[in-house]
């Protein structure tokens, strides 16, 4: 047995004698002795820990077996996937006028119609084939609830159509939050609903600076009154972009969801991200310009794990570090436009070039359009970040170069986060499978 | 052997379900 390629090994200060150990693939975390460190690396495991360590990723029987079978996971893990996810954006209206808001000139009172909504329900039945057994919506927008009867009428349909299956179905939402009322709720839950995840960018004066109705009005406050009114029905997820100004306002919005009575038991999870930079292309009438361009920038990497800190630290949920292909990979996952077109990735929605089809004609051939594989390299495929990052955001890539021929690599992020948010896992997560083997 | 598993992690080819864009970049842009 050797050492996995896809490993992170870090020192152990509070348990001497002891090594802090992360399989990338795996996304397991243990302590392990020096000792039997040292076993590996001298082919000295007994038959027994060989068969642990191999199951925590941490041992392997050949590297270069391993290399070759993380090029093809992508593939074996589409072949089992017994899912498909349909993002769908309803619509381009908003009723916010957000100072970065990235679909900038694609904006505007862009509706999807009914019949484009039945060519929808059509394509996802068509697509949801034998052996599936899980149907998942997202409804985008714009803001997803200006077209809450839309919404009704598609989950209705499908939940129907799921349910003479034998099969799943829930959607959820990315809303600004202010129209999600609870006779509204009430009504979508009944066609599957499940969670929605709300955007609040900080505290109250923050949050309303950056995230005002468009009338100029805050927001904050029906957002909240909102949760209130409806965390008890769906599970609700609170995101929010930050940028280098903001993101020491955001522990503001922490405590005062705390002390609202918000607490964690209310709040599924907690995430926060950075504003991103929009292609050069884009017209905005936005002016602004505190985005950040890549995860790799210092001040992303100091207000992520801060934030991270001051989530986990007050006990609300917020995503592991795991294994994350890009959704762009996954071949049962589809972005819906209003108008029907068919994309592979939200943020590339409406942008010349990055579509793959149609609901009339179906889906065509994106293997070039998205540069599949675009990780499958020497670089990548030696990178024991490999499984967390798989070549990064195509999205960035693209705002950056101009294409998506090079891939966005995280090194530089995870050689300065990933200690720590690790460390914070270890912390925070009262885990329930800690054990000594 | 001393190992304390603290997190056994998971499989990676069972996690093509729901997923959330890594960066987030399209979800909480709205």
């Amino acid at each position: 047995m050797q050492l996995s390629r896809y490993l992170k090994t870090y020192p152990c200060e509070d348990k001497p004698g002891y090594l802090l150990v992360y399989s990338t693939k795996k996304a397991s975390v243990s302590l392990l002795p020096e000792r039997v460190y040292s076993s590996i690396e001298n082919h000295a495991l007994s038959p027994d820990e060989e068969a642990s360590l191999s199951g925590l990723g941490i041992v392997v029987p050949d590297r270069k077996e391993e290399r070759r079978q993380m090029s093809h996971i992508i593939d074996r893990l589409n072949a089992r996937n017994q899912g498909l996810t349909i993002s769908v954006i309803i619509n381009m209206a908003c009723n916010f006028n957000c100072v970065y808001c990235y679909e900038g000139s694609l904006k505007g009172s862009h509706y999807m119609s009914e019949r484009t909504a039945g060519l929808l329900i059509d394509f996802v039945k068509k697509r949801f084939t034998e052996g599936k057994n899980l149907l998942q919506l997202d409804f985008y927008g714009g803001e997803p609830l200006m077209s809450s009867g839309l919404i009704s009428e598609i989950s209705g349909s499908l939940r129907s159509f799921t349910s003479e299956r034998g099969a799943s179905y829930a959607f959820s939402l990315v809303t600004n939050g202010s129209l999600l009322k609870r006779n509204v709720a009430e009504k979508l839950v009944q066609t599957g609903l499940a969670s929605a995840r709300i955007t609040i960018d900080g505290d109250a004066e923050t949050h309303n600076r950056y995230r005002p109705f468009k009338t100029g009005a805050g927001s904050f406050d029906a957002i909240i009154r909102n949760i209130r009114e409806t965390c008890d029905l769906v599970r609700i997820g609170v995101g929010g972009n930050f940028d280098r100004i903001s993101y020491e306002r955001f522990p503001l919005l922490l405590d005062y969801l705390e002390k609202e009575g918000l607490t964690p038991g209310k709040i599924a999870e907690v995430r926060f991200g950075p504003v991103s930079k929009r292609p050069d292309e884009d017209r905005s009438p936005a002016d602004y310009n505190e985005w950040s361009l890549s995860v790799n920038e210092p001040w992303v990497v100091k207000a992520g794990t801060f934030l991270r800190e001051e989530i986990m630290r007050r006990g609300y949920n917020t995503p592991k570090i795991r294994p994350m292909p890009c959704q762009i990979e996954i071949s049962d996952s589809f972005v819906v436009n209003y108008d029907g077109g068919i994309y592979k990735c939200p943020a590339l929605v409406g942008r010349d070039g990055f579509e793959v089809g149609n609901l009339s004609d179906g889906v065509a051939d994106y293997q070039n359009v998205y540069n599949l594989d675009l990780w499958k390299n020497d670089e990548c495929l030696d990178c024991e970040y490999l499984p967390l990052c798989f070549g990064g955001c195509r999205y960035m890539a693209y705002v950056r170069d101009g294409s998506m021929n090079r891939s966005d690599c995280k090194r530089p992020h995870f050689d300065a986060t990933l200690e720590t948010m690790i460390r914070q896992d270890v912390k925070y997560r009262k885990s329930s499978s800690i054990r000594k083997d | 052997m001393g190992v304390v598993i603290l997190d056994c992690g998971i499989d990676m080819e069972e996690m093509a379900g729901p997923l959330a864009c890594c960066f987030s970049v399209a979800v909480t842009f709205r």
